[in-house]
């Protein structure tokens, strides 16, 4: 059961051998993309639940096999406030890692022009703050006071300006070119601000020559803010895993087979778990692990069919949980209509769902509607909330 | 939605390291069903012989709250009572700091039906966390049937009522603590000791 974690480490469960490479691996286009170009810039997007992190440390991993190339993936919430996210943050970061690496050389014995150890005093200032004496201010009172730096929060204003040149000194000093991998972007809930500080700090890393991955919230596309994708190279989409092609289907089997073997998950239970998740990986080992609580508690020694029923119903009636009288009523006009027996009636498709308005951004975010990438770009109903459809909203 | 004793939900909570659940309360039973989870997961972490359950007020900065949080042990869990007036606030910041929780806590976050839908809105990424681990409390589940029970006795001695009365009545009745049972469930516990 722990090797079914849907809260687990992502970094862990690829480590502990649980990651299974999806056909066109979003990682492997990116990662083949940065050793071509060092200094490119890659937006991922995809839906909550998806993978993205999962993908982005495949990312690292294969770029730590290439000699010339040093790649370091963070996860910007654990080092920033998002609620403080302004333009300089992710230089600041980048910048910081950029020094970390440039120190570790010079320590190990590369020679390094003084003149750039006064850069990495610059970025420590600007980026972490310092302790300022204010011999220039009329009103000093003699003591010294704290001057924050860009992580945190700024009292004054500071240079992201000449953060950009050193972090540009310096990332060209380094012997192994600078790949950043930002994650948890995705997080922000205001798409705004996150496009002020994408439009501000990725051209500043391009400048710099860093390359450049960032993780993005799913409903940015869909937002007036969606311009700033203009500022990267390429855009991803990462989402569900398609369940209606046995290609599909094998892939979800196999990830669940990477934790579970046949005698604890038989193959049919794999499959219908794999259809009940509408693809999305993370509620994917959720249900899994949901199905196995369930034959845990019933005394079975393996997951049955009735125990992924169960699961699944339970899953689906905590996803509907979320849902207003509104988005009640949006998902009931989207419910798949089954064919309609020759020469009886006409059969009549439900409308076909686009992102057309707040309240289809949410039935995005809140997973009840699952966007599975391809051409076309496809969006199903969670599976799992099909059989509640009916009585949904009424009470 | 889905329901559970107060206890079995203790128990589902105690088996899932790291996991966060919500269990859904009626607003003004928010403190009180907290208290009572509390002393629940007490009892059965005092068991283990591991952690402890903890009570974190969101009345605070959500900072601040993540910061507490983050450092609980993984044996630890957190009950978390999200008021109607602070969780539209507090949601987004729990959202922003999930990733300090991976593989270091897990709680559960007490709220309103209606809490629910602001928190699923407000913070989509830790909602996914929580998946299939949204309960409601079944206050009926733990309390005994009375009849029931008296069912399964009568069917497990294949005894009637009547006749374990005029037993107890003629102080022929086996001192077996089943029918010490039976007599208070018939209201004769008088007959008790006879």
């Amino acid at each position: 059961m722990r090797r079914l974690d849907p809260t687990g480490d992502p970094a862990r469960a690829v480590a502990s051998g649980f990651y299974v490479s999806p056909h066109n691996a979003v990682s492997q286009r990116i990662a083949t993309r940065i050793e071509l170009e060092p200094a490119s810039s890659h937006l991922l997007v995809g839906g909550i639940g998806s993978g993205k992190t999962t993908e982005l440390i495949a990312i690292e991993q294969k770029l730590a096999e290439v000699e010339d190339l040093f790649s370091v993936r963070i996860d910007v919430p654990s080092h920033h406030r998002l609620d403080k996210l302004k333009p300089g943050v992710l230089l600041a970061l980048a910048a910081t890692e950029a020094s970390a690496e440039l120190k570790r050389e010079w320590t190990g014995g590369v020679a390094v022009d003084p003149q750039l150890l006064q850069e990495l005093e610059r970025i420590s200032t600007i980026a972490k703050g310092y302790w300022d004496a204010g011999h220039d201010d009329p009103y000093d009172d003699g003591d010294e006071h704290w001057v924050q730096g860009i992580l945190e929060e700024p009292l004054l204003s500071v240079n992201v300006q000449a953060l950009s040149e050193a972090l540009s000194q310096v990332s060209g000093a380094l012997q192994r070119k600078l790949v950043i991998l930002f994650d948890g972007l995705d997080r922000v809930a205001d798409l705004g601000l996150l496009a002020s500080v994408l439009a501000e700090d990725v051209p500043a890393l391009c400048r710099a020559g860093v390359g450049l991955v960032i993780v993005a919230p799913q409903h940015l596309r869909f937002s007036p803010q969606k311009i700033v994708e203009k500022v990267f190279e390429t855009v991803h989409l990462h989402g569900a895993i398609g369940t209606t092609t046995a290609e599909g289907r094998d892939f979800l089997t196999a990830v669940l087979r990477a934790r579970a073997d046949e005698e604890v998950l038989p193959l049919d239970s794999a499959t219908a778990l794999a259809y009940q998740s509408g693809g999305l990986l993370r509620d994917l080992v959720a249900l899994a692990r949901a199905a196995g609580a369930e034959a845990y508690t019933g005394g079975s020694d393996a997951i049955q069919a009735t125990h992924v029923n169960t699961a699944s119903d339970r899953f689906g009636r905590d996803l509907v949980l979320g849902c207003t009288k509104e988005m009640a009523a949006r998902l009931k006009e989207l419910k798949p209509v089954p064919p309609a027996p020759p020469g009886t009636r006409r059969h009549v498709s439900p409308p076909e769902f686009t992102v057309a308005t707040e309240l289809d951004q949410r039935l995005l975010m809140e997973r009840l509607i699952i966007e599975v990438p391809g051409t076309p770009v496809r969006y199903v109903l969670h599976p799992t909330i099909l059989p509640l459809l009916v009585g949904l909203g009424t009470s | 939605m889905n329901a559970l004793g107060l206890a079995e939900f203790a128990d589902r909570t105690c088996l899932e390291p790291g996991g966060w659940f919500v269990l859904v309360v009626e607003e003004p039973k928010l403190d009180a069903t907290t208290e009572a989870l509390r002393e629940e997961l007490s009892l059965l972490l005092e068991d283990e012989g591991v952690g402890s359950a903890r009570v974190f007020s969101a009345r605070q900065s959500g900072t601040a709250l993540v910061e507490q949080l983050a450092f609980l042990g993984p044996n630890d869990i957190a009950l978390l009572p999200l008021p109607a007036d602070v969780i539209e606030s507090v949601s987004p910041l729990l959202d922003y700091g999930r990733g300090r929780l991976v593989e270091r806590s897990r709680g559960v976050i007490l709220t309103s039906e209606a809490g629910v839908r602001v928190f699923a809105a407000a913070a989509p990424n830790f909602w996914s966390w929580v998946g299939p681990r949204v309960w409601t409390l079944d206050s009926l589940a733990g309390q005994l049937d009375p009849e029931a029970r008296l069912a399964s006795l009568r069917q497990y001695t294949g005894r009637s009522n009547a006749e374990v009365l005029q037993r107890a009545e003629a102080g022929t009745l086996e001192a077996d603590p089943i029918y010490a049972e039976w007599l208070v469930l018939l209201g004769k516990g008088d007959l008790l000791g006879h």
